[in-house]
């Protein structure tokens, strides 16, 4: 589908619900336990570049559990995950329209943040 | 509320109009009712879901596991064999649509617009594709469980989709 930001990518919101509500209680039980655990990320432990996704864990676990400035310093993006989580679980469209433009912009954004918190950068 | 077709009178509960006596009932039965909308769904077939493709991959890497074993007792060219067994799968995938485990479970990998398999020699590139999938934390593999087409990120990069088909009897081999 093509809008006013070209080509977008089609989330089932129906579907995601379930990982939606998974991530959020998953993040709370995280933040509850207060374990440290999370998996390694392949592309740090074989290259030693951090992925986008690097962080994400930590950052979820951190905003679930009230201490939000500290996730989102561990991974900015961790905003628009959870924000987009708790708008498929609440919304009652049945699709959202995410332009790749966007999603290349924020996932850009993220990486270089990594890039620069692991001092590649 | 409903309308007579032939006069326009308004408020009808009954199956006739009051005004003109029209009957209401048949017109209103034939109004097309919008399909009821399902995710699953396509043109081409209804999308696996994300639980019967990981059973398949879990049936395909059980049936490679003793042809690793044996592979890798044979020193480096059995490691290099044990690394090519997954490609013989692939092809598999490409040529014939499914690997041993998808025939098991009735699922079908294809051309998003065809509905062809691919050919064997991009069923490799898909399987190379999964680099992607893995590389970002294992997240391209869990797309299928939101994505509206049910597909990880190799299957869009090679434009695939992967389908539910009758079930068939297990074989190493397709058909």
């Amino acid at each position: 589908m093509r809008g006013r930001f070209g080509a977008s990518y089609q989330l089932d919101l129906r579907s995601a619900r379930r990982p939606a509500f998974a991530l959020l209680v998953g993040g709370l039980c995280l933040g509850t336990i207060g374990s440290g655990l999370g998996l390694p990320c392949p592309s740090l432990v074989i290259v030693g570049i951090p992925c986008p996704a690097c962080g994400l864990t930590t950052a979820v676990r951190n905003v679930m559990s009230g201490n939000e400035w500290a996730g989102i310093r561990a991974a900015p993006i961790v905003v628009v995950i959870v924000a987009v989580a708790l708008y498929a679980l609440i919304a009652r469209r049945l699709t959202m329209a995410i332009p790749y433009v966007v999603i290349a912009l924020i996932v850009g954004a993220e990486w270089i943040y990594e890039l620069f918190r692991f001092s590649i950068l | 509320m409903a309308f007579c077709p032939q006069c326009g009178t308004a408020d009808q509960d009954s199956a006739f109009c009051s005004n003109c006596g029209t009957s209401i009932a048949p017109q209103a039965a034939s109004i097309p009712v919008a399909p009821e909308y399902d995710a699953n769904q396509s043109a081409i077939g209804q999308y696996a879901d994300w639980g019967t493709r990981f059973g398949a991959y879990l049936i395909d890497s059980l049936t490679l596991l003793p042809f690793s074993f044996l592979a890798t007792r044979l020193g480096a060219i059995g490691s290099f064999v044990s690394f090519l067994l997954p490609l013989w799968y692939a092809t598999q995938v490409g040529g014939a649509g499914s690997s041993p485990g998808m025939r098991v479970l009735g699922i079908k990998c294809v051309n998003q617009t065809t509905g062809q398999p691919i050919g064997s020699g991009m069923g490799i590139v898909r399987y190379l594709a999964h680099f992607v999938d893995g590389i970002i934390c294992g997240i391209g593999f869990l797309f299928p469980l939101w994505d509206k087409k049910r597909q990880t990120l190799a299957d869009k990069l090679v434009s695939t989709v992967v389908i539910v088909v009758p079930k068939k009897r297990f074989s190493l081999i397709p058909n």
